[in-house]
């Protein structure tokens, strides 16, 4: 069951992303167009360029903010609106529905992200830019060596935190819209003010963790001197990444339990 | 007796209100029951328990002796009050969805239903009325082998001819050990296709009959006693 709901849950939501990939990349090409074709001291030209470029940094920004209200949308209208009538007497659990959003979600956010580095690498190929490139990747390859495992440990982390954190704003969203339908009206305004309401709860609670537990112990960083600090940065950045993808974990895990929850006992479809 | 369905002190409140107050009720299988009662007297929640859109409050309710859960969706049937169609998908989409989730989708039936009420399997539903998604709706839910279908005011948007075929689709085209529960107000459309009658108001099951007693006891349609029963 779980294979159809995906093969569905993609299908229903690629024809958007198929549409709004191709236009970026459209985009990105006639810029790079633009780009290319030097024509020197003519205004009118340099007047479009820069139009186009403006376009261009829009539809940046855009396509991640479309991927976010797409991964919205399609949660409200599928389950929360008439359709979820036929979602939810499908012959699947709630956890299953919640897990095949979320992933599809979440390869949808990926492939956003991935669209943008490739449209930006088109953008700047040739001027010298693959030199820069492999500046950068000596530099990480400097990095490496000098600090060694703590290094790895320190990408291996982060990436974690990427993965998780990308699943965490996801679990935010359903569980933002889980608590929005259970108002009778105004369900899309009461689950954005629940989305801020819990951004809100969640920033105490961890300020308070932090204060009370004292988990940064950050006097420490006073005692010890300037160098000390310099040869342990990893140390501390892992530390704290560690605190932070455990409590990424946690809020995943309480998000999407409690969405669960939600959906089965307080389904309110109008 | 085997119970296709069967409800123990079975209770919905939402919030304060109490939609269904403690229903004991069990229904046999292999027959055609119309849940009547006047609007807001809860037969669209007792429909909604019995497919799981909601969950009792108290007390028990079993599907074939089981709780409702995916094992009982697979062998129940729900024809929901309104369109839960979306409007991208042809029609042919859409019968491809409930064969990929539903075992007990006949394909070849639906098709053969929707050529005879001359619907294109390529249209998309977006372009269609609310009348012609109603039929592709009631075509998708009859298509099933189903134990327990569930229709939820079936005829209620439809005109008086096309009401005549869908109640001809209905007793027609279900699976013979299967059970069907009608909800509606329009009782003299269906009176004369019901097995059984349950009269539900406010929450409470006032009277459960099979329509024979009720012809040969009372001597009166039920529709007749559906405005005694019910008289404001």
């Amino acid at each position: 069951m779980l294979g159809k709901l995906f093969k569905h849950e993609f299908k229903a939501t690629g024809r958007h992303f198929i549409i709004i990939y191709s236009v970026f990349f459209l985009i990105t090409l006639f810029n790079k167009l633009f780009l290319e074709i030097s024509v020197p001291s003519n205004r009118f030209f340099s007047y479009f360029q820069n139009i186009f470029m403006i376009f261009y940094v829009i539809m940046c920004a855009a396509i991640f903010i479309i991927t976010s209200v797409l991964v919205v949308y399609r949660f409200y209208k599928n389950l929360m609106c008439d359709e979820g009538y036929l979602m939810f007497t499908l012959p699947v659990t709630i956890e299953e529905h919640i897990i095949v959003k979320m992933i599809t979600s979440f390869v949808w956010m990926v492939l956003s992200t991935i669209t943008f580095f490739i449209s930006i690498l088109i953008l700047v190929s040739g001027h010298g830019f693959e030199d820069t490139l492999s500046q950068i990747f000596d530099l990480i390859r400097e990095v490496s060596t000098y600090f060694q495992s703590q290094f790895t440990v320190f990408v291996l982390i982060y990436l974690c935190i990427l993965i998780v954190g990308t699943l965490y704003n996801i679990l935010q969203y359903y569980f933002a819209l889980s608590i929005g339908q259970l108002v009778g009206k105004h369900r899309i305004l009461a689950s954005i003010g629940a989305y801020f309401a819990i951004n809100f709860v969640i920033q105490n609670i961890i300020g308070f963790l932090f204060i009370f537990t004292n988990a940064l112990n950050l006097e420490s960083y006073y005692l010890i001197d300037e160098s000390e600090i310099t040869e342990n940065i990893f140390e501390y950045l892992n530390t704290f990444g560690l605190i932070a993808l455990a409590l990424n974990i946690a809020l995943a895990v309480f998000f999407f339990f409690a969405t669960k929850i939600i959906l089965t006992k307080k389904l309110n479809l109008d | 007796m085997n119970f296709i369905l069967e409800c123990k002190n079975l209770t919905k409140k939402y919030g304060y209100k109490e939609a269904l107050s403690g229903i004991d009720l069990s229904v046999e299988k292999g027959r055609i029951v119309g849940l009547l009662g006047p609007n807001g007297s809860g037969k669209s929640t007792l429909i909604k328990l019995c497919n799981g859109l909601l969950t009792p409050t108290n007390g028990e309710l079993l599907i074939n002796n089981m709780p409702v859960g995916p094992e009982t969706k697979k062998i129940v049937s729900y024809l929901p009050e309104r369109t839960y169609l979306n409007g991208w998908m042809k029609v042919c989409d859409i019968i491809d969805f409930f064969a990929d989730f539903y075992e007990n989708f006949d394909k070849n039936k639906a098709y053969e239903m929707l050529k005879r009420l001359n619907i294109n399997a390529k249209d998309r539903l977006k372009t269609m009325s609310k009348g012609t998604k109603e039929k592709v709706q009631l075509i998708l839910v009859m298509s099933r082998q189903a134990d327990l279908y569930l229709l939820d005011e079936p005829i209620g948007g439809v005109d008086p001819a096309a009401r005549d075929y869908i109640l001809n689709t209905i007793i027609s085209n279900y699976n013979p050990d299967g059970t069907i529960i009608i909800s509606t107000h329009l009782i003299s459309d269906i009176e004369q296709i019901l097995d059984d009658i349950i009269f539900i108001q406010n929450g409470t099951i006032v009277k459960t009959s099979s329509v024979d007693d009720i012809r040969s006891q009372e001597g009166k349609s039920v529709d007749a006693l559906f405005r005694e029963v019910f008289r404001c």
